[in-house]
């Protein structure tokens, strides 16, 4: 799954300690997250879609595979 | 790391080192006296005795795993499974080596075979997500 974390993050001009703050998560969840090493559970996604006032799908976009069919 | 993390961290630095100061106290115990008790039921209970604080150890690793998010839990439950299948596979391994006439290796050394298993697991699901 790809996402828009980084930029969106960029735009505000938060640390990923400041969004892990607001999430409750930690520094290096954002990050695996903001790498794409990680795909957040939904739960987190919607927190996460809910702070920077946007729609889920507008953050999250699946990848090109996981939508072949 | 926030301050409830911290705090959750702190507090379970200093109750796991507590038990395991006791632990090691309670092995001294046990290992200088259970030759020269004599009833079976005291051999017993000085032998069960460092499992109090192992026990207490292990209560307080998993309240602390409980103040964990979802990534590291993620980390947590990949390492124990890693350790599960290795301590599994190597115990059940060297028990049909065994049959062949290798050694018998006593069973206290499964929990230091789960730990370094548990160790190597955290190393690797560490590499994979962080």
């Amino acid at each position: 799954m790809n996402n828009r974390l980084r930029i969106l993050r960029a735009e505000r001009n938060w640390s990923q300690a400041d969004l892990a703050d607001a999430l409750g998560v930690s520094r290096q969840t954002i990050n695996a997250i903001e790498t794409g090493k990680y795909d957040p559970s939904l739960p987190l996604a919607f927190k996460i879609a809910h702070i920077f006032a946007a729609a889920i799908e507008t953050i999250f976009t699946p990848d090109e595979e996981s939508t072949a069919p | 790391m926030t301050a409830v993390r911290l705090a959750a961290k702190r507090r379970y630095m200093i109750r796991f080192l507590g038990a395991m100061t006791v632990y090691s106290v309670f092995i001294m115990i046990t290992g200088r006296t259970i030759r020269h008790v004599d009833p079976m039921w005291a051999k017993v209970l000085l032998a069960l005795l460092p499992i109090i604080p192992i026990g207490v150890a292990l209560s307080e690793l998993l309240r602390f795993v409980g103040s964990f998010d979802e990534l590291q839990r993620r980390v947590q439950f990949e390492a124990v499974a890693t350790a599960g299948v290795l301590t599994c596979m190597l115990s059940f391994a060297w028990g049909m080596l065994e049959m062949a006439g290798l050694p018998k290796l006593p069973i206290v050394l499964v929990m230091p075979l789960f730990c370094a298993s548990y160790g190597f697991g955290v190393w690797r699901a560490t590499r994979k997500y962080l």
